[in-house]
Parts: C-alpha cells; structure tokens; sequence
C-alpha cells in the first residue's frame, strides 16, 4: 500500500469511528431524555422506539415503498380495504 | 345532541394549556407529550414541525374547554422506486390519559379516538386530495391499541417494519374508484 493510500484509509478508519461514537452519544442522549437509564429490560426497546421516531422525523419528506408493497397497497384498495371505516366528518370549530 | 369535541387550530399561544398534558407514561406517551408542548426533551416540537414541515396542528376540547388531545397533519412523500407519491401524513397524534377509551358507555363508533380520526380524515381530504390521494402514518409494532384502532378506521399495513419496529399504514381518501399508487 502506497503511504498516501495508507493515510486516506486511516483517515477514513477515524472519520467512521467519529460518526459511531456520536450515533452512541446520541442514544445515550436520548436515554437520559426519554429518564431510561436503570430501566434495563425496557431501554434497549424504548431507545428502538425513540430512535425509530427520530428517523421517522426525517423521513416524512421522503420514504421508499417497495414495489411489492405498492402492489399489496393497491390489492387492498380493489377489494375496498384501506377505506375510511367511518364517514369523516369535521368536528365544529372551537370558539372560546 | 350536542357535539362532543371542538377543534382548535394549535399556535404557540397555546403553548401554556399543553405543557402538562398527560398522554401516558410510556414513551408513546412522553413523546406525545414532548412532542406538543416542546421544550428541551422533545426531539422535535410541533411548533418546530409546523413551522418547517409544513404540519397543522388541532387541539380538541371537550364542551367545558378541557383539552382531550390533538392531531396533526403535514405533506410528505413517499417514494416508489423513483418516483414520488405526495400524501397526507399524520405526523403525531395523542389523548390524555383519563380521556383513553372515553366517553364511558358509548358505542365504539362514537369514542373520542375515532372522532378524532373521522375529523383529521376530513381535514386530509381538503390538502389536495387530487394531488395527494391517500393519508399515511407509522406505529410502533408493539403499540397494539393504536394499531388495533387506525385497523377499524381502514388504515391497512403497507410494506415491512422499518429497522426500529415501525409499520406504515395507508387510508385512501378518495372515493371508490379512484387512485391506486403508482
């Protein structure tokens, strides 16, 4: 390996290690937030919970469907699932 | 008969009636919580996502102005290989605690959880509904009686859990007959 390859590699080496160790920082941000720490059966889950939130924060601008769930989607579309159950209708407007 | 529910379109002058709201003690719950009111252990505040995502935001209220909860709904896109679906999404909804499973002794099509929904269901009709067809949101596949309820309300599962247990669900707004995905 040529030294300038060998330096790109640990550079890149350190720059992976930066982003896991705050990805770590994070979660552990969020156990302290979300008051999980000692709770130790339930904060592998919550954190899953709140990680999961997060990621669904930012992907409410974009999101990928897979072509066989499009199909599933559209199935139960035909066959008049995936309809609202109830009418909707609009509840009146406060006014205090 | 009187209605039961008002809704009130949510902004930051209400931010003094939200912030000891009680939606639960777990995290669907806190986050519920965090989410509404904001503050510093919200991850994002519906201020926050109202202001650079678009989002509307609904408190509803009881006949004596007590607060039952509140609905959101914001545009997203959802793509399909590589193109892009506009919907509906509702980003966060929640109901106090003494409020869940409410009112007491009223058949399940009357609780306050599906007015709710019925009410946000309108309001996603009148985005676009040319442009945007259909309503989406994620649950937690361990949050059995939000999943159990969006199911009655018509909402079916689309595609796999994402890597944190989340199933997207999807209403379509229009009538039979109308828009399929893609």
């Amino acid at each position: 390996m040529r030294l300038d390859q060998y330096r790109a590699a640990t550079t890149a080496s350190a720059f992976m290690a930066g982003i896991i160790f705050v990805q770590a920082r994070q979660l552990s941000e969020s156990a302290v937030t979300f008051g999980f720490v000692g709770e130790s059966n339930s904060a592998s889950q919550d954190d899953r919970v709140a990680r999961g939130l997060r990621a669904i924060g930012q992907s409410l601008e974009e999101d990928v469907l897979s072509p066989e769930a499009v199909a599933d989607f559209n199935r139960a579309i035909a066959s008049d699932l995936a309809q609202p159950t109830l009418e909707p209708q609009l509840l009146p407007e406060w006014q205090g | 008969m009187p209605p039961l529910l008002f809704a009130q379109t949510f902004a930051e002058h209400l931010l003094a009636e939200v912030a000891h709201l009680d939606f639960g003690d777990d995290v669907f719950g806190r986050t519920a919580g965090n989410w509404i009111a904001g503050g510093p252990h919200a991850m994002e505040s519906a201020l926050q996502s109202m202001r650079d995502k678009g989002t509307t935001t609904w408190l509803y209220r009881l006949g004596d102005a007590s607060i039952l909860g509140f609905g959101s709904l914001g545009p997203a896109n959802w793509r399909i290989d590589n193109r892009r679906q506009e919907i509906v999404i509702i980003p966060h909804l929640g109901i106090q605690v003494q409020f869940q499973g409410g009112p007491a002794g009223v058949p399940s099509h009357g609780k306050y959880s599906r007015l709710l929904l019925r009410d946000l269901i309108a309001r996603a009709r009148a985005f676009d509904i040319e442009k945007r067809p259909f309503l989406g949101l994620y649950v937690h596949e361990s949050n059995h009686k939000a999943r159990d309820l969006y199911e009655k309300m018509g909402f079916v599962p689309i595609g796999q859990l994402n890597d944190e247990g989340y199933q997207r669900m999807l209403l379509k707004l229009v009538n039979p007959g109308g828009a399929s995905l893609v």
